[in-house]
């Protein structure tokens, strides 16, 4: 592992490599840390939404901070309990629907988490569902509805519907896989492959409850376009690579990795793909074996460093610092207006279709932009640019969206 | 698809956990309880009534029957105020 991080923060690395691992290989030597590098690790492991991970880490150590282990004890027992409300949610909404004959795949939650060693342990905040055709989403709307499922009033998203249960659980019924990026050539891939997720579904008995979810490579795949988008915004935290190294550490069959590989080589994703994996590999665990396939250049390359970073940094969906709000994939003039012309899309995509009105939503995304910054945010348009360019420093080497011949 | 078990034990955190399977329409929150009562339970489960689970606590934890005995009954009793008497009956457990 490379070494120039804060020992906090190759410490929380380790401990995570360690559970993720299911315990077989040693972490780092931990009989020296002090009283307050031990506050750090468990702040950083809970900014980035992995406590409950270092349940177990630390339930095994003779001598563990008192303390902080009552806390990540606390916190751990919180989101057991949490997570099982969640199963039972998604367990409810499945049912509606498929009783109505309404394909339904639960992605992340319970889903992904089946695929730790303790899957309660994993956080969850929310209950994602996508449909298998995007034609049901009215009807599937209604049922939520008359089953006391409510629609929010203010949908703050493209790709999904939101919904509250009476608990105060979010659900978010999507309709497509991410949120449309800035290149119409991978939206319109993402959509058409809508009805794949839906051919490759698999039913999986996920602590007592069995429930639809992705087959193993559409798993795979949509773990990757879930961090494409975050890191294309404010960025993602250690939680969704510490997702990775369970995903690709339980194996894939021959097929199903084939299939894997011709998903991010058609949507030009093998680039950001390999970057994860390499990381995952580097800092967190994942398997040697998986590896074979990447070049020696990248998986020694400073860029490793570099994502492990920017990922630290970023924490739970990037939450970490007010300017980082974005990330452009060239730090052009033409690259940030590009970026620009995106948000105002995602701001008025129904409007937005025509091309008369962009004055007009132009100016009107820059003026809520500008607001925002200084009465939300309260953070500089210079900040906020200036951290996109540092952030972008990486991403050309990751040839995103370039689709090979 | 059928699904014949109810209720299933799990350990996470430091507990045990008994849960409802492919719970719909009303949750039910999941009971949590220690090693002693996974113990109870995985006997329940395998078909022991009341005075054979007190032996099987008797034997694990070195106490005396009498003790057994009201860990056996505290721990049905919170199964039953959990809404599992119907479980109980079938098991043979209550009558």
């Amino acid at each position: 592992m490379k070494s120039g991080l804060p020992i906090e923060e190759l410490h929380l690395l380790s401990f995570l490599r360690h559970a993720l691992k299911g315990f077989k290989e040693e972490p780092l030597s931990y009989s020296e840390l002090t009283e307050q590098q031990w506050s750090l690790i468990i702040s950083l492991a809970e900014k980035h939404g992995v406590l409950s991970l270092l349940y177990d880490v630390l339930s095994k150590m003779e001598d563990p901070p008192t303390e902080l282990f009552d806390q990540v004890n606390e916190v751990s027992r919180r989101i057991v309990l949490q997570n099982y409300r969640l199963l039972y949610i998604s367990n409810d909404i499945i049912q509606l629907l498929e009783n109505e004959n309404i394909s339904a795949i639960l992605l992340k939650g319970a889903g992904t988490a089946y695929l730790y060693p303790v899957p309660e342990l994993r956080k969850s905040g929310d209950v994602d569902i996508l449909l298998g055709n995007i034609k049901d989403k009215d009807r599937a709307s209604e049922i939520l509805k008359a089953n006391s499922y409510r629609l929010e009033d203010k949908q703050h998203s493209n790709h999904h519907l939101e919904f509250i249960s009476k608990e105060g659980v979010v659900i978010e019924l999507h309709t497509m896989l991410a949120e449309p990026f800035d290149n119409q050539q991978i939206n319109n891939y993402l959509e058409a492959l809508i009805p794949d997720y839906q051919r490759n579904k698999q039913y999986k008995e996920i602590m007592g409850s069995t429930l639809p979810i992705p087959g193993d490579a559409h798993h795979a795949f949509y773990l990757l376009i879930h961090m494409l988008q975050h890191f294309l915004r404010a960025g993602f935290g250690l939680k969704l690579l510490c997702d990775w190294v369970v995903l690709w550490n339980r194996g894939m069959d021959e097929k199903e990795h084939q299939t894997y590989t011709k998903l991010v080589k058609e949507s030009g994703l093998g680039g950001f793909s390999d970057r994860i994996t390499a990381t995952c590999n580097a800092y967190l665990g994942l398997d040697n074996a998986k590896i074979s396939y990447i070049s020696s250049d990248l998986l020694s390359s400073e860029a490793i460093e570099n994502f492990i970073k920017e990922t630290i940094e970023a924490e739970e969906f990037g939450q970490a610092e007010k300017d980082r709000m974005v990330l452009v994939r060239d730090t052009t003039i033409i690259g940030y207006a590009r970026e620009f012309h995106h948000q105002m899309r995602l701001n008025y995509p129904k409007i937005g279709k025509c091309f008369l009105f962009w004055p007009v939503l132009w100016t009107m995304t820059l003026i809520t932009f500008l607001n925002n910054n200084r009465k939300i945010r309260k953070v500089s348009v210079t900040a906020i640019l200036l951290k996109a360019k540092i952030r972008s420093k990486n991403l050309k080497a990751m040839k995103l969206f370039e689709i090979e011949k | 698809m059928t699904h014949k078990q109810r209720y299933l034990i799990r350990y996470a955190a430091g507990m045990y956990w008994i849960i409802k399977t492919n719970q719909q329409k009303e949750y039910t929150k999941p009971i949590a309880t220690n090693e002693c009562g996974a113990l109870i339970w995985q006997g329940i489960e395998n078909g022991s009534g009341v005075e054979e689970l007190s032996v099987l606590l008797q034997k694990s934890f070195g106490i005396g029957t009498e003790e057994a005995l009201e860990d056996v009954a505290s721990f049905i009793s919170q199964l039953t105020e959990n809404g599992m008497e119907a479980y109980l009956k079938e098991k043979g457990i209550l009558k």
